[in-house]
């Protein structure tokens, strides 16, 4: 049994949403704005999907045109696809599934898509047809759940250094190497790595567009959710914490290895990392997803709904590219010839 | 050119006759309070002095005037004033004697070997002249005969031992105390130096010897050049057969002509005779050479490395497609890059909490050291492949305190 709730706005009765600008949920319809901290006009509603075989899709039926609303098990929160109305699964945010925090979308809708053609300026090797003819298949703001891990990492590390120094002796050429026995250790705390805890969407993009700034994440409240995609944890906390602690071992080794100064080499030969701490917290962070359809392919594209840092690989010109490469390589080539030659004379 | 008079020969001159004659026209004029000279003898000597002047066109003058003003400035003038009046343009020499000096005037090509050995020519002189005490007899007469053997000997690049004991040997461009040379070796040696000498200026001088004295071969070359009265320009060889090694020193403008490469082309030149004991056939190579490489350094051309000439070919070509290549897969990358934007995070340096990183410990174990050496790769100065030279001669200060260059070796 699932619940579904909707934001009915005091003053109209219209489908609330959240908005960005004013960080408040807002009535399209008579502009009223509410804080998503106080609001809990909300009612929940009792959806039954007996009909519904698949386990993984629960249907919903929405409370204001009646229609039914297919959701994954994990979605927590969507709009109705026939009145376009946003509701949001309460049993997918509440008892383990409630996220401690939040961080609301700073970017809308509008804004994520001029940061999106923002993203294909400046691209000498994008071709011409994707800026062009490639359109924006699906835009949707969804909040990613994450799992977010503490760790102090303490660290005990052996390298294997050189020193090198060349002069001559006589006739002679001579190679010093002195060889060093390098030690180091301490510890290092980490606050809050993220690690998407969503197996829908990718981790690459996700880790692509970090950080964001957890300082400044609300307490939760599905408010927030009003408008916007989202789902509920899928990963598992230890799964996820191995990634983090991965991460974080990887830092760390790489923060001793930087005190080793004045060495022309320096290898780690051992190292003990150990991680404890391990405090872990379940968020919800903004994302802006965009996926453009060019050339029968689709591209997705990727925005911190928080700080605007948009990501997204794109194709380049395989002729542009050949053309590009072959007239540096001729005029490189000619000017180095020439240079030659005068330097000859 | 001035030297103070002997005591002995200023006694001998006061008691001499005077009889002023006229020097127009003659080569001998003997004017003393006693006669010491038959007119006789002076008829001889003038005909031997008038046909050297036609066989050799050395024009020889002997003034012995004790009228003339007792110092050295009169004398000096007198003898200026006197070639001015008679020498011609071809080779003279004037010997002036009053009753306290001596001077001796040379002009032309001559000047050099005459002046180089004054001191010689005027000890044979006065060998012979201060017996010319005693009553009139043939001392005066073979002092000035000796004086006009010895200048056409030396114009004549003879080597030759003056007939005075313990007086120097006229110093001639063969020196050759190894003794590697015959008589008429060195002679012939002498001639064409001697003629090359004349013709350019330069010095050009042998010396061979079985010890460089324990000096090194360098300084030894240096100084019997600087010591041995050449002139400001020339080039000097010395074989020191004792320790088989040779030495080329070079001063003045010989500096200029020979150059270290040149040098090492003389010696090549040489080298086959050298090796094989034909000392004569090698020195007159190097008599050759030397002669060779001055006319053509005073043509502009002279003999020097000419850094084998780089052509601008495939390999430049080559080298140019390379950096073309490189630079073409760089910018490849750069705009590729550009299309790049999602990737894994390994790192979680954004997240490190600020000041929490600790340095509890921390040690720097020195362990060994390993030194591995090279021979450096010498320049290659193989013959004739050019190698090492930078061009020009090196240069170096002499004990006198001239400039010399010098390039040497084994043989």
């Amino acid at each position: 049994m699932s619940e579904l709730r909707e934001f009915k706005c005091p003053n109209c009765s219209g489908a609330l949403v959240f908005d960005t600008n004013s960080q408040k949920l807002k009535c399209p319809y008579c502009d009223g704005t509410f804080d998503p901290e106080v609001f809990d006009e909300g009612k929940d509603y009792t959806v039954n999907n007996e009909e519904w075989n698949d386990e993984n899709i629960i249907v919903y039926s929405c409370h204001s045109c009646g229609g039914a609303i297919m959701a994954d098990r994990e979605t927590a929160a969507t709009s109705c696809p026939y009145c376009g109305n946003p509701v949001v699964m309460t049993s997918n945010v509440s008892g383990v599934f409630k996220p401690k925090k939040i961080i609301p979308f700073m970017f809308n809708k509008k804004q994520a898509k001029e940061r999106y053609r923002k993203h294909l300026t400046n691209k000498f090797l994008l071709p011409k047809e994707f800026t062009s003819s490639a359109v924006i298949d699906e835009i949707k703001g969804i909040y990613v759940p994450y799992w977010l891990f503490d760790g102090q990492a303490n660290a005990r590390i052996w390298f294997d250094a050189t020193k090198v120094r060349f002069y001559t002796e006589g006739d002679y050429d001579c190679t010093e190497t002195s060889y060093y026995k390098l030690f180091r250790a301490g510890s290092v705390r980490f606050d809050d790595v993220p690690v998407d805890a969503s197996r829908e969407v990718n981790d690459d993009l996700t880790q692509s567009i970090e950080p964001f700034e957890n300082k400044d994440a609300k307490e939760f409240n599905t408010s927030y959710l009003a408008g916007y995609l989202a789902d509920k944890y899928d990963v598992g906390v230890e799964e996820s914490r191995e990634i983090a602690n991965n991460r974080i071992a990887n830092s760390t080794s790489a923060l001793f290895a930087s005190t080793t100064m004045g060495y022309d080499t320096v290898i780690p030969t051992s190292s003990s990392i150990t991680i404890s701490g391990g405090n872990q917290e379940y968020v919800m962070y903004p994302i802006w997803l965009l996926n453009v359809k060019y050339n029968g392919k689709t591209y997705t594209f990727a925005m911190n709904g928080q700080t605007g840092k948009f990501v997204g690989d794109l194709p380049y010109d395989r002729s542009k590219l050949l053309t590009t490469m072959a007239i540096v390589f001729v005029a490189v080539t000619l000017i180095a010839s020439l240079i030659q030659f005068l330097m000859m004379r | 050119m001035k030297k103070l008079l002997n005591l002995l020969l200023i006694s001998l001159l006061m008691i001499l006759a005077c009889n002023s004659i006229s020097a127009a026209g003659e080569h001998v004029v003997v004017n003393t309070s006693e006669e010491v000279i038959s007119s006789e003898q002076l008829n001889k000597l003038e005909s031997d002095l008038l046909h050297i002047e036609q066989d050799y066109d050395i024009s020889i003058y002997v003034i012995f005037d004790q009228g003339i003003e007792a110092s050295d400035t009169a004398l000096t003038d007198y003898a200026r004033n006197f070639a001015q009046r008679y020498f011609n343009s071809k080779n003279n020499v004037g010997l002036f004697i009053n009753s306290q000096y001596y001077y001796i005037l040379a002009q032309g090509s001559a000047s050099d070997v005459i002046e180089n050995n004054i001191d010689s020519l005027w000890d044979e002189f006065l060998y012979y002249a201060q017996y010319a005490a005693s009553p009139a007899d043939e001392y005066l007469y073979k002092a000035i005969e000796t004086f006009y053997q010895s200048c056409v000997k030396l114009i004549n690049g003879e080597v030759y031992q003056t007939s005075v004991p313990g007086v120097v040997v006229a110093t001639p461009y063969v020196n050759d105390y190894a003794d590697l040379l015959s008589d008429s070796e060195e002679l012939e040696l002498n001639k064409k130096l001697l003629a090359f000498k004349n013709r350019y200026g330069i010095d050009a001088v042998i010396v061979t010897t079985n010890s460089t004295n324990g000096m090194n071969i360098r300084d030894y070359a240096d100084d019997f050049y600087d010591y041995n009265g050449y002139g400001k320009d020339g080039i000097l060889i010395v074989l020191d057969m004792y320790n088989r090694e040779w030495w080329f020193s070079t001063k003045g403008k010989g500096i200029d002509y020979f150059t270290d490469y040149g040098l090492d082309q003389i010696i090549e030149d040489m080298y086959d005779d050298l090796r094989s004991g034909n000392y004569y056939g090698a020195f007159s190579t190097y008599a050759k050479d030397v002669e060779q490489f001055t006319e053509s350094a005073i043509n502009g051309n002279t003999i020097d490395y000419q850094p084998e000439e780089i052509r601008f070919g495939l390999t430049n070509i080559a080298v140019s497609a390379l950096i073309g290549l490189f630079v073409s897969l760089v910018t490849m990358l750069v705009l590729k890059g550009q299309l790049k934007s999602v990737s894994r995070q390994r790192l979680a340096h954004n997240y490190i909490v600020g000041n929490s990183f600790m340095l509890t410990g921390a040690s720097d174990l020195f362990v060994n050291r390993h030194v591995t050496r090279s021979r450096r790769p010498e320049p290659t100065r193989s013959s004739g492949g050019g190698g090492g030279y930078s061009g020009g001669s090196s240069t170096h200060t002499s004990s006198s305190g001239s400039s010399h260059g010098g390039h040497g070796g084994h043989f």
